[in-house]
């Protein structure tokens, strides 16, 4: 029995052996495309909110304390004079079912760049059209001083589409706290200099 | 002899048929409807007459293709399910939804599990929660209730438990409804499917069905005050967040639920016993959903949850065969 | 060698996964909400089957008998690695959408059914030629159940709109309840046509 029990481990031994060196090697090869693609979903979601900047996202951010204490990753595109545009991520947590991470981009003089939704649950076909190009692009020049930041259904300037309120509701809060953020941060947010804090 | 009809047990007989039970509870739902047609003018009639007309149909349909003979067709069940689902859907139903739900209703529930009496849930209520999750928006765009027109343009109106919800959800408390007169509801001036919107005609339907002893009083009796004590618990305790339960008896489908679907003999427990711990679970159900839920409105899916349960419910609440000792007198 | 025609072709009908052995359910049902997605599910339990298959039958003197389970989750899993780090490396937006699906084909009965029933007692190349008529008839039936919810729930094939713009989306489809009524409908049609021969 003991040259049985020696065999099953020396196959089994083998085989996760092979298995592990293998493994290893897709994970060398893969290692560099998938931070690639990573990136690249960050550079796509930057250049949808900020149309016609640029913005490297491992070397022009900032993170700065938010609202309630947490870290708000502030990516900044800059030419000579100073900040153009930042973006920065805010999550909706009241959509119809889970929370719905929004990327927003927004100029400096405190009107929005655009907004992209980078995650959400909400049901597909009802909750799910706030993806939409249509319905994004409305969110593009507002302002808290120029616009309601609520849907048409509470009385704001944001149209809702036909049923489903929830979604588009969660959004519109969620990037009105973000553009009240940047509105009570602005210095911070946009100076040349890493605030001490 | 080919006239012999083979039937199961029990061999009792009794002037009380299928048929007999089936059309009672037809005759007991038509004030409800008559308040729907009133308020909801020709729409109403339009959806009821489509969609048991529909129902019938594949019902022939079924049974032909099943090689059943056009028998069944008699009993009347197509009928009463055609015109419970018209009561539950909005009254401006286009043609289309109403041929999905008796499709859903009549094929995929009843006779895909082998014809009345083998259904596990209530056909109506699978039709009308098949149709509210996939069509949300035409499933809930109620028409405001007036008095009866010939005209067929609606203004859509949310009903009283959709605002609630809406407001809870806006301003954390229940908003308007808080101070709505409980008369209109119960008299059936509010939005809502077409047949579900008068408590007092369901009622009064209900008192018919039970004095006839079509239905027993055990299930909607317990479902309602069940409802009733447990909303009536959550009031009591923080009444900014919660409704009255006297709201909750009088509005969304409660009172067609509780009398008419949640008593169908084929998908409701047997046993005195059972129905009542049937209608307590789906009271419990009902007040859960409309209070912490993600719908407005509960009562079609508690019903179906406990269908669900209805087999396990009947297991444990089997009287003792007579002769046979209990199982505590076993045991000794 | 007669009969590799028949090792293929069972797996398209007579032995198809999905609506003959009722196997493979988990992706089955939960990601056909799309075609694109079916395909894409399809084709990496395919890539899986044709890999574990392979290499079952190659070490299949090998492996003792005691040890032979644990040896094939291993090959199983390590193939569905590299599937899920390719994926995330080249097809990023698919893998992202499918999600936890791609390392759950490890525990797909289907893989470690073929392993166990077929490759481990059959040469190479008749195993090969199972695994590539399994996957193919796994990643039909994933179409199959992705084309009748996405049409009827989203009015697309493949992203195309094919009902036009005046067909209310049917929602319930494309949500999990959609995938039971789908693959009742079409196990029903299954054993129609195959009580009809």
């Amino acid at each position: 029995m003991k040259g049985g029990m020696a065999r099953l481990i020396l196959v089994l031994g083998a085989i996760c052996f092979a298995s592990g060196f293998g493994l290893a090697m897709v994970y060398e090869i893969t290692k560099e495309p998938i931070a690639y693609q990573k990136k690249l979903e960050v550079i796509r979601s930057l250049a949808a909110v900020l149309p016609g900047l640029e913005i490297d996202p491992d070397s022009q951010y900032r993170d700065l304390a938010g609202k309630d204490g947490d870290t708000v990753r502030v990516f900044r595109s800059e030419d000579g004079d100073g900040v153009v545009g930042v973006a920065f991520q805010v999550i909706a947590p009241d959509g119809y079912s889970g929370n719905i991470y929004i990327m927003m981009g927004v100029l400096p003089d405190g009107t929005l760049g655009g907004i992209e939704i980078l995650s959400h649950a909400e049901t597909p076909g009802l909750g799910a059209p706030i993806t939409e190009e249509r319905w994004k692009g409305i969110f593009k020049g507002r302002s808290l001083e120029n616009t309601d930041l609520r849907v048409k259904k509470d009385g704001g300037d944001i149209d809702q589409m036909t049923g489903a309120t929830i979604s588009p509701r969660a959004v519109t809060g969620a990037v009105k706290k973000g553009l009240e953020w940047f509105r009570d941060n602005r210095d911070n947010i946009l100076s040349a200099e890493e605030a001490s804090s | 002899m080919t006239n012999t009809v083979l039937s199961p047990a029990p061999h009792l007989r009794t002037t009380k048929t299928i048929e007999t039970a089936m059309y009672s509870v037809i005759l007991a739902l038509l004030p409800g409807a008559a308040v729907g047609m009133y308020f909801f003018g020709l729409n109403a009639i339009r959806v009821i007459a489509l969609s048991i007309v529909l129902c019938v149909a594949f019902e022939a349909l079924a049974l032909r293709i099943r090689g059943r003979g056009m028998e069944p067709l008699k009993d009347g069940s197509a009928v009463l399910t055609g015109l419970l689902l018209a009561m539950n859907l909005p009254s401006n139903s286009p043609a289309w939804l109403i041929l999905i739900g008796c499709v859903v209703a009549i094929l995929m529930t009843k006779h895909v599990y082998g014809g009345l009496g083998y259904n596990s849930f209530n056909p109506a209520l699978v039709a009308r929660v098949f149709l509210l999750i996939s069509f949300p928006v035409v499933m809930t765009s109620w028409p405001e209730p007036k008095s009866f027109t010939l005209s067929l343009d609606t203004v859509t109106k949310a009903t009283p438990l959709g605002d609630m919800k809406m407001s809870l959800l806006l301003n954390g408390n229940l908003g308007d409804i808080a101070n709505m007169s409980l008369m209109d509801p119960f008299i059936g001036r509010l939005g809502g499917s077409l047949g579900e919107i008068s408590a007092l005609a369901l009622l009064a339907g209900g008192i018919f069905l039970i004095a006839r002893g079509i239905i027993t009083w055990h299930i909607p009796v317990t479902y309602i005050t069940t409802v009733f004590v447990m909303t009536w618990i959550y009031w009591l305790l923080d009444p900014v967040k919660y409704a009255s339960p006297v709201f909750h008896m009088v509005t969304g489908g409660l009172m067609l639920g509780a009398i008419f679907m949640a008593t169908d003999y084929v998908t409701s427990p047997i046993t005195p016993k059972g129905m009542i711990v049937f209608g307590v679970g789906c009271g419990a159900i009902t007040v859960f959903i409309r209070l912490f839920g993600g719908y407005p409105e509960g009562v079609s899916f508690a019903i179906l949850l406990m269908n669900a349960a209805t087999p396990l419910i009947d297991r444990y609440t089997q009287p003792r065969v007579f002769g046979y000792p209990t199982r505590k007198e076993a045991k000794a | 060698m007669s009969g590799y025609g028949v090792e293929f072709t069972k797996g398209l009908w007579s032995e198809n996964p999905v609506f003959r052995m009722v196997l493979g359910l988990c992706p089955a049902l939960a990601v056909t909400n799309t075609v694109v997605n079916s395909i894409a599910m399809g084709l990496a339990t395919m890539f899986v089957l044709l890999c574990s298959n392979t290499v079952v039958s190659t070490l299949r003197n090998f492996i003792p008998d005691k040890v032979r389970i644990p040896s094939f989750i291993i090959i199983i899993a390590s193939f569905v690695t590299i599937v899920d780090l390719t994926m995330a490396a080249w097809a990023h937006p698919i893998h992202k959408t499918l999600g936890l699906f791609v390392p759950l084909i490890v525990v797909n009965c289907l893989i470690l059914g073929r392993s166990e029933a077929f490759a481990s007692r059959h040469p190479v190349l008749r195993s090969v030629v199972d695994g590539l008529g399994m996957g193919v008839g796994f990643t039909i039936a994933l179409i199959t159940i992705g084309a009748v919810r996405e049409i009827l729930g989203s009015g697309t094939f493949l992203g195309y709109s094919v009902l036009g713009a005046g067909y209310t989306d049917m929602l319930v489809m494309i949500l999990p309840p959609g995938a039971f009524l789908a693959m009742g409908a079409l196990l029903g049609m299954f054993n129609a046509v195959d009580h009809r021969r």
